[in-house]
């Protein structure tokens, strides 16, 4: 929003004279005519060009160079690398979890995607013990005891109780909320008042799933890439997203037989995670991996 | 009277003088012969403006544009075909992963026979070429392309923009603005980022995703000059359907993916 803050130039007098004029935004200040202001404030024509030149540098992404970028990633306290504890799992991610990285496994309905997020976490933890986790669950399966129980077949007590230190449940009830919390994840990532590097979010569907209005769906889904991506990045977090498959019958009604899959959230959502793999339950305990979808793993390889 | 009606591409006025200058500046050139096989005709240069189709679900287009950035920034002393440009990389859909450019680095000087101990230095000269700004929201992009002109200015030799996907943001917008179509939403964030880099004699390409299979209906601004339509045949065969809208002709070219991007 545009305010005095922004820049010396605008006063309050030429802030509340663009407001008028229902210029409410440094973007749509950026987009007006230099004229036009100059009409609108008491700006001179040297002026505003000053302002709108000073305005893109501090407001535009910084621009940093591709060598920077890898020094970055390969700075980050846990190596750009975390094991997921399995290794044919690790052979089909290309090494395990790269941070900077939004993961997302799928099943269908009858796959316990929970206790499989849950023993990977527990893998990954016992690891390396210093890995801090940050669960948003949105539809309150997450417990503690559950948790307990996984780690317990590893660790001994005291153990236990120092891993499950380092994960942070939040539960999250709708779209909103998990929007607002992402934004205070954030927010506290800047600040130095949390250490997350891996956060978990548990069942995206169940929040977007009663959206009827595409639009609104997709604009939701749109802001959640964003944020994510931010954090991703700028933060090195592993972001691990369960998600749902469907199935549907693709025949008419006299052929019921063809059915369809397709992942939940819809067209747009597909093309957002970086890699996508699907868990198929072979047995009890028993889970088949396959990569369905990957930005980051060489296809070369 | 001056009268000044040079019209290149319904977009610019410029006087013979201009033109002139423009055309024999070594920006200008700078990717000309970057791939003979999709511009058997010499190009793209300065001020041309190529847009790659993709459908989303079944294309990672990801290792097209990597291939293009890669050649654009590795060092000209390897081959003729690598223009040892600056690129300017406008990431908004973020799957252009570093650690894979990297990768398709390597694979280029691999395919160069340049020794694995001399590597090193390459790899870090030509990712300081490339310049990424990772635009998180509409609005950091938008205010991006105002910043273009001043980045662009203190690259050493810039090249090329890329724009990784023009639809991106489309969903934000759209629920600004109930109306807005894909064709409307691309044709908008191309003008306003084209009209910020016209003068700069670099060429601007741009990723545009497609829901659909027949690309034929797309709209697309007056300042485009190719369209390139990259369709999947098999899980690592594509082709890349070129045309060239400034001289109305196309071809077709092949290529896969396995082992590195290689055109046929």
């Amino acid at each position: 929003m545009l305010s005095s803050i922004s820049h010396k130039r605008l006063t309050d007098n030429v802030v509340h004279s663009l407001k008028k004029k229902k210029i409410n935004s440094i973007l749509d200040l950026m987009n007006l005519d230099n004229g036009v202001i100059e009409r609108y404030t008491s700006l001179t024509f040297q002026e505003i060009i000053e302002l709108k030149k000073d305005l893109s540098k501090t407001y535009s992404a910084p621009p940093i160079t591709g060598y920077t970028c890898y020094q970055k990633l390969m700075s980050h306290s846990h190596s750009a690398l975390i094991s997921t504890g399995y290794p044919k799992l690790d052979d089909l991610l290309d090494g395990g979890f790269y941070t900077g990285t939004i993961y997302e496994f799928c099943a269908l309905p009858d796959c316990n995607r929970l206790k499989f997020t849950l023993t990977l976490l527990r893998n990954i933890m016992c690891n390396n013990n210093s890995i801090h986790v940050g669960i948003l669950d949105t539809n309150r399966q997450y417990s503690a005891s559950l948790m307990k129980t996984i780690l317990s077949k590893k660790k001994t007590e005291e153990e236990c109780w120092n891993l499950l230190k380092n994960i942070s449940v939040k539960h999250i009830s709708n779209k909103y909320m998990l929007i607002s919390e992402l934004f205070n994840i954030k927010k506290q990532l800047e600040n130095g008042e949390l250490c997350a590097d891996i956060i978990v979010i548990h069942t995206i569907p169940s929040l977007f799933l009663g959206t009827k209005d595409v639009t609104e769906r997709n604009h939701m889904l749109n802001h959640l890439a964003n944020i994510l991506r931010y954090i991703a990045n700028e933060h090195n977090v592993v972001f691990i997203l369960t998600n749902l498959i469907t199935t549907w019958n693709k025949g008419s009604f006299q052929d019921h037989q063809e059915t369809g899959e397709k992942v939940a959230c819809g067209k747009y959502w597909q093309t957002v995670p970086d890699v996508r793999v699907r868990i198929n339950r072979m047995a009890l305990d028993e889970h088949e991996c396959i990569l369905l979808k990957s930005n980051t793993i060489s296809i070369y390889e | 009277m001056q009268k000044q009606k040079t019209p290149i591409k319904n977009q610019t006025i410029e006087s013979g003088v201009q033109l002139f200058a423009r055309i024999k500046s070594e920006q200008y050139q700078a990717l000309n012969g970057i791939n003979p096989k999709l511009f058997p005709e010499g190009g793209p240069f300065g001020n041309q403006v190529i847009e790659v189709v993709f459908n989303q679900e079944d294309t990672d287009y990801t290792d097209f544009l990597m291939d293009f950035i890669v050649r654009a920034i590795l060092p000209s002393r390897l081959s003729p075909e690598f223009k040892e440009s600056n690129v300017i990389l406008l990431q908004s859909d973020f799957h252009m992963d570093i650690k894979k450019i990297i990768k398709v680095i390597e694979k280029k000087l691999d395919q160069n026979n340049i020794k694995k101990n001399n590597r090193v230095p390459i790899i870090e000269e030509t990712l300081k070429r490339l310049v990424i700004l990772n635009c998180y929201n509409s609005d950091i992009l938008e205010i991006s392309f105002h910043n273009l002109e001043r980045i662009i200015n203190n690259c050493q030799n810039p090249g090329l923009v890329v724009l990784d996907n023009c639809l991106s943001q489309y969903w934000t917008k759209k629920f600004m603005n109930c109306r807005l179509s894909f064709d409307e939403h691309c044709i908008k964030t191309v003008d306003s980022l084209f009209e910020k880099i016209k003068d700069l004699n670099v060429v601007l390409m741009y990723g545009r995703t497609c829901t659909t299979t027949n690309t034929d209906n797309l709209k697309r601004g007056n300042q485009v000059s190719y369209v390139i339509n990259i369709v999947k045949n098999s899980k690592l065969s594509y082709t890349a359907c070129v045309t060239n809208l400034e001289k109305n002709c196309s071809n077709q070219v092949h290529f896969n993916v396995k082992g590195g991007v290689e055109f046929f």
